[in-house]
Formats: structure tokens, C-alpha cells, sequence
């Protein structure tokens, strides 16, 4: 009955969403506050009712019961067990009930957390995170039961793709998801500081608390993810800027810019109608992502099967909740909105525009993700925008948001004059040129590439000299995650701008030359593994470097993928991997990609920095409490 | 009122609009780029026997030319209406991507109801002719010139509503 | 030929085989093949989702590759072999869509986005705005409001009450769970603890052969545990690799030839080649005679049937539960 409970407690969920979304309403038709109280109890029911639903996929996943369509369709008993519980949300119906339980999470949490606000605004957050479970519920229930159940069961479920049994995969999209749904946090926040007309006492804090929670995991899910597709997909690329790809980053960028608007307004005020459409654009993007996977508009490799009756209503849920929240805020948002009270050219100002310059940009990723479909209704033909526009437009746009990173924060707040700035300025700007001059040699986007990196690293470091006796956590926070940008400006730049490449078609014994380094391909043969047959060459470089490249061959179902060997130094990797081959040889293909690795130690040094300006939060927020 | 507040509200509405009117459609065929055009140079060895397969083949009388190879399921479906098809104008068929061997056990299979058959196996003549995938077709005018192309399986319906009538415009 | 349209996760499964690109499509000047290669990652795959022809290793893919390289050793500048392209296959195979009418629009959009950015960044600061919304003094209570108790209880009678009455209507009230394991163990008629054993064994097994993937004799055992647990494509599997390393006992061989019997519910050639080597090694091997014999009466030849049958029933030991059974089967043999 694990299973019949698991959908019960789904049903219970949606009921308490209703509850928790109409009681302020009810409370104030009948002029009892009291009801309205129901709110928060509504929220922690549906959070824990939704964890128990889950729970109750995931055991149906690990016992293979196969009376459930979903396990019958993406399990098999054959699998190990850490795959049978991860196949649980590798499925459309799967994933979106995990992504439906996050969302009551973080309701459950709201309810559960009084973060020094007013219970009024407490109230309306609650019932909006309620309004938004309601849609996500309903739809889960009416489109895509996860506890549908087959009768008579079969006997053997038909199995998960090959490409899905990683490790990694078992924890990026929950990674992902937790950071997606995070968003709405802010997003209830805003709608709640909206329809009450004011932003009270401690809003700003909540909502930047929040928004770091979610920025953290949505780093640490795309970084995964990235680094996932450049060891397995052996292309030696990280990115493609694919359509799905996009509608993470988009998510990512307004939550950088959210972060940051949100700080001027705990500092200063003045911003706050910016702040609130940024949360309301950025719960918007992870809808959008939702919406693009799910409902088959868009071709990518990553899109769920394509259900038309799907498809319609993720767009009436999408264009109800955002739809609804941009009303609002084209009638109230100018209320919302103090005076400012410091001058364009200071920090403050700095911050904001560099803000703007984020949204530009994801509106640049927006357009070009969703124009050939544009192009499509209105006729104008089939066009195809790929990685090559979003390069010349998205990175000239970053260029300058970069630069002011940089000189920004050395700014006084409220007001500065271009005089003072002008040694700062000078010894951010001159390391820069410095870095940018001494890498020239490697053509200009290396030189923009590394003169930006070490601009930032400069401005940072100068900041926390400066900043060396009263350092707070929050500023330590900021400085580690800017730090981080650094780092991964730099990784990106030698990545790309420093890589080399090589490809041959080896006898054993053979070798290849890759940026003046030779190496040998010293035997190929076939190694049974538990569920495949893999070609495993080993290739032997300089220095005793050796490098055990794989494809392999699965039986059932039939595929193939690739594993790539990955030398990584501190320097950079040495990336290999076969093609075609036998026992006398094969093709392989190599690259030389420097820096590489300060990518993926920069998306940890970003989360440590949100985690270090986050906990530099909460101690205060218990204290208020009290 | 602050006219600005509007904006955002109206480019959802806008990208709300394109995603409905596109939501459930299926992804429109690639439009030809060289319909009205006349035919690209090629010579295409002959499935059967001597001679190659040229424009000049073709020329003063209105042929069909299908690209399809014995890979492509959706040929299989295809394939009845080429007997129909070639009692009213002369169907040339072009095997895309195939072995000559599998093409000729194919086409004996399902009858051959091609006037002659040119084999393209390393997709010259598909890049000529801007080839997407497989089955495709042609409508040639007696001068040599594409009137029309189809994109995916011809049914009877496109036969009857697009081909046909463009082929007794032409006469 | 395609990337797999996957039911996925939202990630990042981009699922070409690697390789698209093989080491004799290039040319032999550097010079050309590195504008070859620029070319390339600007040209889509047609046939594929949102790759470039640099990247797809569909034949269509090659064939384009291919065509830009001759075009270029035969001097053409890098418009002209992409204009060549364009002209066969439109605007839609430029990753880099061109200015045209039809995409002004795109690419007006990044310089309008920042200029209107910019634009309200500084109007911003010229705007008088509302006495700053962060000083109005909260009108609201502190905490929330607490319902009181029987209210509470009514609304969550009033949920449980409502969910049951949707539950009635979309759930499977009287369908039970049905876990794979006591599925298993019923239709073998053993207990489930002695299933668990067993699939404990062959994780322990496949943990064990992941490290040491040449071990023939850990290969026949995982064969064996997944041919008591049903699965016989596995075991098949399993026990063929344990045969390939070396296990070729007759045990072994006869355990994969009734997996593969197993697997394909039929009387194999090649489940019957393993039998027959067997029994012409030991005569005496009763599963190998049983399989034969029944090939042979299954293609008619009964009198052959009942020679192997009676042959190795007589090779058992005098009251063996495999010679009643050998006896048994051949008596039923109707009579020639």
C-alpha cells in the first residue's frame, strides 16, 4: 500500500496547498484572523506530505515494483541500487513530483523560520508559495501522476538509459532543482511585498538570504552538470549553449543580479522595484527552463518526450503565476520604489548598473534561445542561433559588467568623484593592461580574457587589504566569490583561448605530437565490464603520464559512449580519447587544455563565498528572533 | 501610472503568445533553397547497368525525382504511391547513403516503379540539392528547373493537393 | 546519426558519440584546415538538434565537412564556401545567423537591450520617487496569527476529508504494492530471505569482477547467481564472459547453454553446439542428452530422441533422480 499512500499523500499536498493559499483570503471574508493562522500549519502539512509521496516513489524504485508505470518504464531489477534510487527522478513524472516537493519544502521552511519579519508579511508569503504549489500540484496530479499503476504488473521493467547510470547524474539535477525551485522564495517574497504595498522591516534580508541559498546550489547543479559533459560527452567542450543549457543560465544570472540589487537595498533603499521585478524574472526563468524541457517546443537533446496536453498547461500555469505577478507589478511596482539616495557614479551606483548589465545580458540569452521560434510563428522562415552568436554577443556584454566588478566595490558608497578613484582605478586597470599585454601572444580574446581576470583579482585584493582591520563575513563572503569569478575567467580563457588539439590514426606503438609534447599509444585492448564491453587504450606521455582512454560498447540497449581520460594538474589537463580501434591500434584524439581545472576550483570557491556571506546572516537573524 | 512598469508584463505576453502559437505544431519542414532554381549540375552512376543519371535525363517532360535509400523507414511507407504516381509523369528515384547491393534487394522487394534509379553514396548529389534527410522529392519542370519540393514521405494527400496540381499547371 | 532525444533530466546530456571527426578528413596545408575547422563550428547539422557539422557525426555532417574542405583547397574564401552551403540549405545552416530582414531583430536586440539598460539606470536616479518605502513603519502584527483549536482541527478534518475524496476518485484504493522480491521468490517457490542472499552475492560479485574483470571463475558465479534469481539474459551474459576467460568446464558451459535456452525461450544452434561438445566430452552428462534428445524430437527424429535418452539414462547411476527422468521422457517417445 506504499504506493497507494505515496499518492494519497500527493492528493493531501495539492488540498493543503488550497488551504495555505486561501486562508488570509478566507480569514478576511469572515473576519476571523484567526483562519488565517491555517497559512503556516497548511505549509509545514504540505512540505512533510510531499516528502512522504517521495518517499514513497523511491521505495516503489528501489523494491522494483512495477505495478507503477514509472518504475516499470525507467527501471530494471538488474541495476545497482544507487541507480534504482536515482532513476526515481530521471523521468519527467519523476523529476517535476522532486521539484514539487522542494517547492513545499522551501514552503515548510518559511513557515517554520520566523526571520524577524512581520506576521503580515509572513502571511502573504505563505499564501502565495501556497498559490504556486497549488498549479505545480495540480499539474503534477492531472498531467503526469508519478503513481499511475499498471494492473496486471509486468514482470521486468524496461531499463534506464546507459548515459543516466553516472554518478554525477544521480545529483545534478537535484542540485539544480533545489537552486530552480530556491528562487521562489524570492519570487513569493516580492508578489507578497506587491500586494501589501510596502517592503517592511527585514524584507531585504529574507529575500537575500534566500536568494543565496538558491544562487549556491544553482553554481554548484550548472558546474556539475558542465563538468559532467566535458569528461563523458569527450568533446573537450563544457558548454554548449544549448537551449536547455540556456534556461539554467538564465535562472543563474538574474539571481547574480538579484543577489546584488537586494544588498543595495538593505543598505540604502531606493532600489526596491528593481528588486522586487528581478525576483519576479527570476522565478520566471526557472518556469521558462520548466516550461522548454517539457513541454517539446524547443528541439534540444535534453527535452522530456513531448506531451501536447502537457505542453498547454505548463504555458496556462506559467502565464497564471508570472503572467499574474508582472500584472502586479505593472500596477504597484512604482509604489514600491524609495528615492535614491546615492549618486550614479558611486558604489551603490556601480552595483546597480552592473545589475542591469546582468538582465541585458540574460535578455540577449532569452532572445536568442527562443528567436527561431519567433522566426517560426511569424513566418520569417527556419533560422538557427547557435553558439557562435551567443559568443559575439553575450561575452562583449560580460566585458564591460566584468571591468566595473573590478573597480566597483573600491568605490565609496553614495558618492564618489572620478579624482579618488583614480589611483585605485589605476592599479586595477594597470594589472589588468599588465596581464592583458603579457598574453597578447595568444590573440585578443586571451589577452581580454586574462586582463579582466587579474583586473578583478587585483580590485578584490586591494579591497580586502583596504578592508583588513573591520573585515566582516559578509565582506569575506564577497571577496572569496569575486575571487572565484577570477578564477573562472582565467580557467575559461586558457580553456579555450591556450587549447590545442591533436587527432591521428595510430598503429600501437605509435605517437602524436600535441603542443610540442609527444605521445605514445601503448596498447589497446578489449575489457569486459559489468553491463559493456569497453576498448581501453593506454596512452603514455612525458613525465611518466599515462592515460587510460575508454568507449564502450552496452548491450542493452545497444550504445555507445565514451570516457574520456583526464590528466589535471594545476597547469591545466591532458584530455584523451579513442575512437575506432583494435588490438593493432586506433584513432585518437587528443587535447591540451590549460587552466581548465581553475574552473571547476572557481564554482567552489563561488559557493564558498555564498556560504560564508550566508552564514554570516543567520546568527544575526536568531538574535532577532528572540 | 508608470508606463515602464508595463514593459515586462508585455514582452511576457508576447513570448507567451509565440510559445502557444507554436506549442503542439510540429517543427515546420526546412523551406527549400532552391525551388524556382534550375537544377544543380550532377551524374549519378546508374543503379542498373551502363549510364549515369544527369539533368539532361531528365529534360522535356515534368519528372519527380525521390531521394530514399533502404535505411530509411519512412521510405518503406512511402514507396506504394511511386507506381501510382509514375503512371501520370516519369519518377526517378535517387538512392541516398545505400549500398547498391541493399538497394537492388530492396527495390525487389517492393518493386521498382523508378524510370531509372542514380546511386549518390557519398551524398554529393544530396548537398547539391540541399538534402535533409531521407525520403525528399522533386517536382522538375520539362526545362529542368525545381517547382516544388517535399520534405518527408509524399502521401496521398500531398500528392493530390500539391504535386498534382502543380504538375497540371505546368501542362 | 542522431543525438538522442532523451527522456533526460534538465542537465546537460549532450549524446553524440564522440568523434565525429576522423584524422583523414584533414587537410594536409594547417592553414586551411584550421579555417576549415572555424568554418565548421559555424555550420549546423542539419539533421541534428542544435549541433554544429564540427561536432555531429552524422554521414550528412561528413559530406558537408567534407564540401567545405574541397572548397577550400580549390580557393575559395571562407564566405564563398559558405555562401555555397547557404544557397542549398538557406539561412537555417548558420549557427551565425546573417543580417537579413528577418533577423534584424535579433541582432538589433543585444544594442537595444543595452541601451534601454542603460537608459533606465540613468533615469533612475533622476526619478523623485515615493518617500522610500523602507521607513513606512510595518502596520502588521509581529507574529502570525494563531488559529484557535477547533478551528485548526476542522481544517485539517476538512483536508484529510477532501484528499480522501479526491483520492477515491484517482487513486487504485485496492491495487497492493508489488515488489519485485516476493514476486520473485513465490514464482520460484523459495523464501525471499534466500533471494536476498543471492543478490547480495552477485552485487558482492560485481563489485569484486569491476576490479578484477578477468576473474573467469567470479564471472561463472555472477552467471550463476543471476540464473537462480531469473535473469537469464544476464546469466547468459555472465557465463558466456566466464567462458571467454577460460571457464569452459562442463558445468559452466552447460549453464550457459540453458540460459541462452532460457533466454530465447527456444532450442538455440548455439545452446545445442555447447550440449553437443559437452556430451561428446562426457557421454555421460544427463542435462546435455536431455536438451539433445529434446532437439531431436522436437525436429521429429524420434527414434534419435530415444537412442540419446536411453544412452545416457543408462550411463546414471541405478536409481538417480536424472536417470527415472531420462527413462521417463524417452518412454513417452510414441512408439514408431
Amino acid at each position: 500500500m506504499i504506493a497507494e499512500a505515496g499518492h494519497f499523500a500527493l492528493i493531501l499536498a495539492a488540498v493543503l496547498a488550497l488551504v495555505q493559499a486561501a486562508a488570509p483570503g478566507l480569514a478576511h471574508l469572515f473576519r476571523r484572523p484567526g483562519i488565517a493562522g491555517l497559512t503556516g500549519f497548511a505549509a509545514a502539512g504540505q512540505a512533510v506530505a510531499m516528502a512522504c509521496a517521495m518517499a514513497a516513489l523511491i521505495h516503489a524504485f528501489a523494491v522494483s515494483d512495477f505495478s507503477v508505470r514509472v518504475v516499470f518504464e525507467n527501471s530494471h531489477t538488474a541495476k545497482p541500487m544507487l541507480y534504482k534510487v536515482a532513476a526515481a527522478w530521471g523521468h519527467h513524472e519523476g523529476s517535476l513530483l522532486l521539484w514539487a516537493a522542494l517547492l513545499s519544502a522551501f514552503g515548510g521552511v518559511t513557515a517554520l523560520w520566523n526571520q524577524g519579519l512581520p506576521g503580515g508579511m509572513r502571511l502573504r508569503v505563505l499564501a502565495v508559495q501556497g498559490l504556486v504549489s497549488c498549479g505545480v500540484l495540480a499539474f503534477l496530479e492531472l498531467t503526469s501522476n508519478p503513481f499511475d499503476r499498471l494492473s496486471p504488473a509486468p514482470f521486468e521493467g524496461r531499463g534506464l538509459n546507459p548515459l543516466l547510470q553516472d554518478p554525477g547524474l544521480a545529483v545534478h539535477p537535484p542540485l539544480l532543482y533545489v537552486g530552480t525551485v530556491g528562487v521562489s522564495v524570492a519570487f513569493a517574497f516580492a508578489v507578497a511585498a506587491l500586494w501589501s504595498g510596502r517592503i517592511g522591516p527585514g524584507w531585504a534580508r529574507a529575500v537575500r538570504a534566500w536568494t543565496l541559498i538558491a544562487w549556491i546550489f544553482l553554481t554548484a547543479g550548472i558546474a556539475l552538470g558542465s563538468a559532467w559533459a566535458y569528461a563523458e560527452l569527450g568533446w573537450g567542450g563544457w558548454w554548449f549553449w544549448d537551449p536547455v543549457e540556456n534556461s539554467a543560465l538564465m535562472p543563474w544570472l538574474t539571481a547574480t543580479a538579484l543577489l546584488h540589487a537586494v544588498r543595495g537595498v538593505e543598505r540604502r533603499g531606493g532600489a526596491e522595484g528593481w528588486v522586487v521585478l528581478l525576483a519576479i524574472l527570476g522565478f520566471g526563468f526557472s518556469l521558462l527552463g520548466m516550461f522548454l524541457v517539457r513541454s517539446g517546443v524547443l528541439t534540444s537533446v535534453h527535452a522530456f518526450a513531448a506531451d501536447p496536453l502537457r505542453g498547454v498547461f505548463i504555458l496556462a500555469l506559467f502565464g497564471l503565476i508570472e503572467g499574474g505577478a508582472l500584472a502586479l507589478f505593472a500596477v504597484r511596482g512604482h509604489r514600491l520604489s524609495g528615492r535614491i539616495a546615492f549618486a550614479p557614479f558611486s558604489r551603490d551606483g556601480a552595483l546597480l548598473l552592473n545589475t542591469v548589465l546582468l538582465i541585458v545580458a540574460t535578455g540577449v540569452v532569452l532572445f536568442g534561445t527562443v528567436y527561431p521560434l519567433l522566426a517560426e510563428v511569424l513566418g520569417i522562415g527556419r533560422i538557427s542561433v547557435g553558439a557562435p552568436f551567443f559568443d559575439a554577443t553575450v561575452l562583449p556584454l560580460l566585458s564591460p559588467l566584468i571591468a566595473l566588478m573590478a573597480i566597483g566595490p573600491l568605490m565609496r558608497p553614495g558618492r564618489d568623484s572620478p579624482r579618488r578613484l583614480l589611483r585605485p582605478a589605476g592599479i586595477v586597470g594597470g594589472v589588468g593592461l599588465l596581464a592583458a599585454a603579457a598574453s597578447a601572444a595568444w590573440g585578443g580574446w586571451a589577452a581580454a580574457g586574462f586582463g579582466l581576470a587579474a583586473a578583478v583579482a587585483a580590485g578584490t585584493v586591494l579591497l580586502l587589504w583596504r578592508s583588513r582591520r573591520s573585515l566582516t563575513r559578509r565582506g569575506l563572503g564577497m571577496a572569496v566569490a569575486h575571487l572565484g569569478v577570477a578564477v573562472a575567467i582565467a580557467g575559461m580563457t586558457g580553456g579555450s583561448q591556450l587549447a590545442d588539439e591533436a587527432i591521428a590514426r595510430l598503429p600501437v606503438g605509435g605517437s602524436l605530437v600535441l603542443g610540442g609534447r609527444s605521445f605514445t599509444l601503448a596498447e589497446v585492448r578489449a575489457v569486459p565490464g559489468p553491463n559493456y564491453i569497453a576498448t581501453r587504450a593506454r596512452v603514455t606521455g612525458p613525465g611518466g603520464l599515462a592515460l587510460t582512454p575508454e568507449t564502450r560498447r552496452y548491450e542493452n540497449p545497444p550504445q555507445t559512449t565514451t570516457e574520456a581520460a583526464i590528466a589535471s594538474t594545476p597547469l591545466g589537463d591532458t584530455y584523451a580519447v579513442i575512437g575506432e580501434g583494435g588490438p593493432d591500434g586506433a584513432v585518437l584524439r587528443m587535447f591540451s587544455k590549460p587552466l581548465l581545472p581553475w574552473l571547476w576550483a572557481s564554482s567552489v570557491l563561488m559557493c564558498m563565498g555564498g556560504g560564508i556571506a550566508l552564514f554570516a546572516r543567520l546568527p544575526r537573524l536568531r538574535r532577532r528572533e528572540r | 501610472m508608470n508606463r515602464n512598469a508595463w514593459m515586462p508584463l508585455f514582452v511576457f505576453v508576447i513570448l507567451l503568445g509565440i510559445a502557444g502559437a507554436r506549442l503542439g505544431q510540429p517543427e515546420p519542414p526546412l523551406p527549400s533553397a532552391l525551388e524556382g532554381k534550375p537544377l544543380p549540375a550532377f551524374s549519378l552512376p546508374l543503379l542498373a547497368g551502363e549510364g549515369r543519371l544527369t539533368p539532361d535525363t531528365l529534360k522535356g517532360r515534368p519528372a519527380i525525382l525521390n531521394v530514399f535509400g533502404s535505411w530509411c523507414a519512412a521510405c518503406v511507407a512511402e514507396h506504394p504511391i511511386w507506381a501510382e504516381v509514375g503512371k501520370r509523369v516519369d519518377v526517378y528515384g535517387v538512392a541516398w547513403l545505400d549500398e547498391p547491393a541493399k538497394t537492388r534487394a530492396w527495390l525487389a522487394e517492393r518493386g521498382n516503379p523508378y524510370k531509372a534509379v542514380g546511386v549518390d553514396k557519398d551524398s554529393r548529389f544530396a548537398l547539391d540539392m540541399g538534402v535533409a534527410g531521407a525520403p525528399e522529392s522533386y517536382l522538375i519542370s520539362p526545362e529542368g528547373r525545381i517547382v516544388a519540393k517535399v520534405p518527408g514521405p509524399v502521401t496521398e494527400t500531398v500528392w493530390k493537393e500539391t504535386l498534382l496540381p502543380a504538375l497540371e499547371a505546368m501542362k | 546519426m542522431r543525438r538522442l532525444l532523451l527522456a533526460a533530466v534538465l542537465g546537460f546530456l549532450s549524446l553524440a558519440p564522440a568523434f565525429a571527426f576522423e584524422p583523414e578528413e584533414r587537410l594536409p596545408d594547417p592553414v586551411l584546415e584550421t579555417r576549415a575547422r572555424a568554418l565548421s563550428k559555424e555550420l549546423r547539422c542539419v539533421v541534428c538538434r542544435n549541433q554544429s557539422i564540427d561536432e555531429s557525426d552524422a554521414e550528412l555532417a561528413k559530406a558537408m565537412r567534407r564540401l567545405v574542405r574541397e572548397r577550400l583547397s580549390a580557393g575559395d574564401s571562407d564566405a564563398e564556401a559558405l555562401a555555397a552551403l547557404q544557397a542549398r540549405y538557406g539561412d537555417f545552416i548558420r549557427l551565425l545567423p546573417p543580417l537579413t530582414v528577418g533577423t534584424v531583430l535579433l541582432w538589433a536586440a543585444p544594442v537595444a537591450l543595452l541601451l534601454g539598460g542603460l537608459a533606465a539606470w540613468r533615469g533612475a536616479f533622476r526619478r523623485p520617487g515615493a518617500a522610500s518605502a523602507a521607513e513606512i513603519p510595518a502596520e502588521d502584527a509581529a507574529a502570525l496569527p494563531r488559529p484557535a483549536a477547533p478551528v485548526l482541527l476542522a481544517a485539517a478534518a476538512g483536508a484529510l476529508l477532501a484528499a480522501g475524496a479526491a483520492y477515491a476518485a484517482l487513486g487504485r484504493p485496492g491495487l497492493p504494492d508489488q515488489p519485485y522480491r516476493p514476486r520473485l521468490a513465490e514464482r520460484l517457490g523459495v523464501s525471499q530471505s534466500s533471494i536476498a542472499e543471492m543478490e547480495g552475492m552477485a552485487e558482492r560479485l560485481e563489485t569484486h569482477i569491476a576490479k578484477t574483470p578477468g576473474d573467469g571463475r567470479a564471472w561463472a558465479m555472477l552467471g550463476r547467481a543471476e540464473r537462480y534469481l531469473d535473469r537469464h539474459a544476464e546469466a547468459a551474459a555472465a557465463l558466456s564472459r566466464a567462458a571467454a576467460l577460460g571457464e569452459t568446464g562442463a558445468d559452466t558451459l552447460g549453464d550457459l547453454a540453458e540460459s541462452l535456452i532460457l533466454r530465447d525461450n527456444a532450442l538455440t544452434p548455439e545452446a545445442l553446439r555447447l550440449f553437443g561438445a559437452i556430451r561428446a566430452a562426457d557421454p555421460a552428462d544427463p542435462r546435455a542428452a536431455w536438451f539433445l534428445g529434446a532437439a531431436a524430437a522436437e525436429a521429429g527424429d524420434h527414434p534419435r530422441a530415444a537412442a540419446i535418452w536411453r544412452d545416457a539414462a543408462a550411463r546414471q547411476p541405478a536409481g538417480s533422480a536424472w536417470r527415472r527422468r531420462l527413462e521417463i521422457q524417452a518412454s513417452r517417445l510414441p512408439a514408431p
